[in-house]
């Protein structure tokens, strides 16, 4: 059995909606007040099945689901249960998932109580038309309300934004890019729309991925050139951030950081072990099998390579060996030039290697 | 038993039908009628080795059946009924039928009419001699014309049709007379059971637990278990183990005599030792000459088969070992692909016997394999006066050093309705054939007559006549031998890389349409990839045409946080799984579906 007792980043997955999205595949419910409830005692005797306590947190990230939609009570319980049973001194990042339909006074006030100290906020697009499309519940006024909000709170605020949705063309993406800027986010992540099996979008819309992969381009190519002129880099695929705003915390993912992973369908990760707490059953972890030496390297360089940081040689070699980075090396060079950044010590993708990720990863595998 | 001994109460005969004339109904109406077998079985026993054939909606061939009948003239008779294939790609086996008959059943549709494979065959039985019975089929349908089949089977065929039985094998009506008029007009078989053994092999297959079971028609002097007999073209010698008769079960008798059909067992291992047309004779009392009318059977139409794992090399290889065992028409050597690999050149009768094959080895074998697009052997005179014989495009030697091509042409015949007639005389012109002759049937119907390269005839020309006829033309071939044409060689180059497997023999005219077309295709098929690709065709140095398949520009998943991390490697995971599945060339993967899609190119584009 896993127990975590090295200092980790800490993800907690709230798995409560108002309503399904229609784009969402994600495990969500709608949930009572007596859900929410189950939930931390779950999330309580999750934590310490799975871990020691008073581990030092590096990073603090709730997502969901909506974290925003539970009551105060819950979040008061929940933090407190936070601060209480591990050490958050050592904290660098506490980031909140929240939507603009969910958003209120209170909880702000209650997360800047406890140290919160980022907000993602659930944007998606500045246009209506798009935003129904999309089934979200909040219009472009109440995006704008709720970002100036968490800025009078002063978190540091991103917004998630998304591309390639029927009917949005490069003026409405560009509008909805400009005017999160303009609403003073510090973070922006932007996602193509995908069509998941089993949701409403992917049944009543005649599209297909490959038909917003194609538009998707435009879009992408689009944020990749709008973004760094406004001093917002991309520093992950999806990613972009002025300098020392980059997410800590998802950097974590791309760096095999040990994470402890808390609430139905959260998965973590620790010492090269992959685990998810069970939907079905949530006092059951399900541990993945661990891959082999060599599958972590390949993991470990993949997702390296998301970033702009990308694969650096010392750190490669010092956590796996310098045989794997030279093949690493080796096969990417028969790719074409201009799909890296030209840097000796660092495999980093460009601008175009980014777009071309899967394509490149693949070639790894 | 003992009084079908003698021959005078046996008769052999066969039925001539164009695909579905029925002719597969009215030989179970036959079995049924003389209660060869009831009804409730004939699915199960007569019908189930043929699914191939019953799926493709085509008879190739029946098994040979015996029915006992008792005439209403008080004897009892044996009626051989021997299938023979209905298509042209095995005429030589229908005349080694044929052979062993002495008279035929000629089936028409009673609103279709006389069709060309029908003409040919029945051209065949009346010159091998045999008694020819006019039957019209499917009297039942509100479209029958009896007197139109009638009027058909008078002026194509040029036999008198008045007394035609009128028959539906679906009603039963005209079975009784069908067999009365067998036995009445098909002339008892007249050998000689005291003169040393004569029989004909007018088929074979392959048992694995017997070995090879022959197929016979005793024309002289008796066989039975035990016997040494001769293969006379082969010369090589067999004891007997088993003799018997379909019932339609095999069925050991003590002995087969002058004019009976039956088959033989005698433990033999390759259908290439017992060939069809071959004559079976006494080894200690041998014949002073085999029957006549022996061919070797030559493959006309080529392919190249290949794995689509590379590992599946030696299954392939085992299946297709085991599958000639059952069909020793088709002819294989090893050959090897820089598209794919290692594989196998074989050799058919024709496209359907091709077809035939090829969902044998997928369906009886489990051998998924890919089959490259069909093609002739092209003869070559080179500069100094050289012949060398061209199986594939990579055969050719440099365009410099060739004198002459020659390649193999056929007769066409087609039937159609007269309508069609102009977009048929395109069609056939469009594939370099040569008007030879025209004449109505009757006022709705027209029988054209044209010499075509075999190279076109192959590539889908069957199906672009049915499209363009509404299904109603039909169509027979014949070879008759090399000319020679302007051919040239098209080579395709992907990323500058000749890919062997698509390059194409083609008339110098149609080089560039065929070129254009299959880069076209292959633009298609080629997916994205981090770099450009440019895909030309040339013959010899000169690049003919140019088309380039564009840089992948998008292809990443924005999301991956934690739990997407593990679904992440596993999409890439499956990424990587498909290209493993494509076939490097150079730089480029091809998928396998590419070299499938192209076999079609050809055709769809000429």
């Amino acid at each position: 059995m896993l127990k975590i007792n090295k200092p980790a980043s800490l993800y907690i997955h709230v798995p409560f909606c108002e309503a399904k999205c229609f784009y969402c595949s994600f495990y969500s419910i709608k949930g009572t007040e007596q859900d929410f409830l189950t939930w931390l005692e779950n999330i309580k005797s999750q934590a310490q099945k799975l871990c020691a306590r008073k581990i030092q947190l590096n990073t603090i990230y709730i997502g969901g689901g909506t974290p925003s939609i539970l009551s105060l009570k819950i979040w008061r319980g929940l933090l407190n249960f936070i601060h209480d049973y591990f050490d958050v001194s050592t904290c660098l990042e506490f980031t909140v998932e929240a939507n603009p339909n969910s958003l209120s006074r209170e909880l702000l006030s209650l997360w800047k109580n406890f140290n919160v100290t980022r907000i993602s906020l659930g944007v998606q697009s500045l246009n209506n038309d798009e935003l129904k499309i999309l089934g979200r519940l909040h219009d472009v006024n109440k995006a704008l309300k709720a970002m100036e909000l968490v800025k009078n709170f002063n978190f540091i605020l991103s917004a998630d934004l998304i591309f390639a949705i029927p009917g949005q063309n490069i003026r409405t993406w560009h509008n909805s890019l400009t005017g999160v800027i303009n609403s003073g986010v510090d973070h922006i992540s932007t996602y193509q729309l995908t069509l998941e099996p089993d949701t409403k979008l992917a049944r009543e819309k005649n599209l297909t991925n490959s038909d917003l992969n194609k538009s998707g381009y435009y879009f992408y190519r689009y944020t990749q050139y709008l973004l760094p002129k406004k001093n917002f880099l991309q520093y992950e695929i999806s990613s972009f951030a002025p300098e020392n705003f980059e997410c800590k915390h998802n950097l974590a993912y791309w760096t095999h950081k040990n994470i402890i992973a808390l609430g139905e369908s959260a998965a973590g990760y620790f010492e090269g072990t992959r685990y998810k707490i069970s939907i079905e059953d949530p006092n059951k972890i399900l541990l993945e099998k661990k891959l082999s030496r060599h599958d972590q390297a390949i993991e470990f360089a993949i997702l390296n390579l998301r970033t702009k940081f990308g694969i650096d040689r010392h750190e490669f070699i010092s956590r796996f060996d310098l045989e794997t980075y030279n093949e690493i090396k080796n096969i990417l060079s028969n790719l074409p030039n201009e799909l890296f950044c030209n840097t000796s010590d660092k495999i980093i993708l460009s601008q175009k290697g980014m777009r071309l990720g899967n394509a490149i990863w693949s070639e790894l595998i | 038993m003992q009084d079908n001994k003698n021959q005078n109460n046996i008769r052999n005969f066969c039925i001539i039908a164009h695909i579905d004339h029925g002719k597969s109904t009215l030989a179970d109406r036959l079995l049924e009628r003389t209660g060869t077998i009831s009804s409730r079985d004939m699915k199960n026993q007569i019908l189930d080795s043929l699914t191939l054939e019953r799926e493709r909606g085509i008879t190739i061939k029946l098994v040979p059946v015996r029915m006992d009948y008792k005439s209403p003239d008080g004897n009892n008779y044996v009626l051989n009924l021997i299938d023979t294939p209905g298509h042209a790609d095995f005429a030589y086996e229908v005349s080694r039928s044929l052979a062993a008959c002495e008279g035929a059943l000629l089936v028409v549709d009673a609103s279709q009419g006389v069709e060309a494979q029908t003409v040919a065959n029945a051209y065949q039985a009346i010159d091998q001699g045999l008694e020819i019975l006019p039957v019209i089929n499917k009297i039942d349908l509100p479209s029958a014309r009896p007197d139109n089949a009638k009027q058909e089977i008078h002026d194509v065929v040029g036999l008198e049709a008045d007394n035609a039985i009128l028959a539906s094998a679906k009603d039963g009506r005209g079975v009784d007379e069908i067999l009365e008029a067998v036995i009445k007009n098909i002339p008892a078989p007249n050998g000689d059971p005291n003169a040393p053994l004569q029989a004909l092999i007018f088929d074979s297959v392959y048992d694995n637990y017997r070995g090879v079971i022959c197929y016979v028609r005793i024309i002289n002097g008796k066989i039975k278990a035990g016997q040494n007999i001769l293969f006379m073209q082969n010369n090589i010698t067999y004891p007997v183990n088993e003799v018997g008769v379909f019932k339609p079960a095999f069925t050991p008798v003590d002995e087969l005599s002058a004019g009976e059909v039956g088959y033989i067992t005698a433990s033999i291992k390759t259908l290439a030792e017992a060939q069809v047309g071959d004559t079976i004779t006494d080894a200690n009392n041998p014949a002073s000459n085999a029957l006549e009318g022996y061919r070797k059977v030559k493959s006309v139409v080529f392919c190249g088969f290949y794995p689509v794992e590379r590992d599946n090399y030696p299954q392939l290889r085992d299946a297709l070992e085991k599958l000639c065992l059952n069909d020793s028409a088709v002819t294989y050597e090893p050959e090897t692909s820089e598209a794919l690999g290692f594989g196998f050149r074989c050799g058919f009768l024709g496209l359907l016997h091709m077809d035939v094959v090829r969902e044998r080895l997928r369906e009886e074998y489990n051998t998924e394999l890919v089959a490259t697009a069909p093609n002739v052997i092209y003869e070559i005179l080179t500069a100094s006066n050289e012949i060398i014989e061209a199986h594939r495009p990579g055969d050719f030697p440099d365009a410099g050093e060739i004198q002459e091509i020659r390649e193999p042409f056929i007769k066409l015949s087609v039937f159609i309705p007269s309508e069609f007639t102009g977009r048929v005389m395109q069609l056939v012109q469009d594939r370099r054939g040569t008007y030879k002759s025209m004449d109505y049937i009757t006022p709705e119907r027209v029988r054209l007559i044209y010499e075509m390269p075999l190279s076109e005839f192959i590539t889908d020309f069957h199906d672009k006549l049915k499209s363009n006829t509404r299904g109603y033309a039909s169509v027979d071939y014949e070879f008759i031998g090399l000319r020679a044409s302007e051919l040239v060689r098209v080579d395709i180059l992907v990323n500058g890389e000749a890919a062997d497997a698509f390059s194409f023999i083609c008339h110098k005219d149609q080089a560039y349409n065929r070129g254009h077309a299959a880069v076209v295709k292959l633009k298609e098929l080629i997916p994205s990839q981090l770099f450009e690709i440019p895909i030309q065709a040339s013959i010899g140095k000169r690049v003919i045409v140019r088309v380039n398949v564009k840089a992948l520009r998008k292809d990443v998943l924005a999301k991956c946080y934690g739990g997407d991390i593990t679904r992440k490697r596993k999409l890439l995971e499956k990424q990587k799984e498909g290209k493993k599945r494509m076939k490097q060339i150079g730089k480029v993967a091809i998928p396998q579906e590419a070299f499938l899609a192209f076999m079609q190119v050809d055709a769809e584009n000429k």
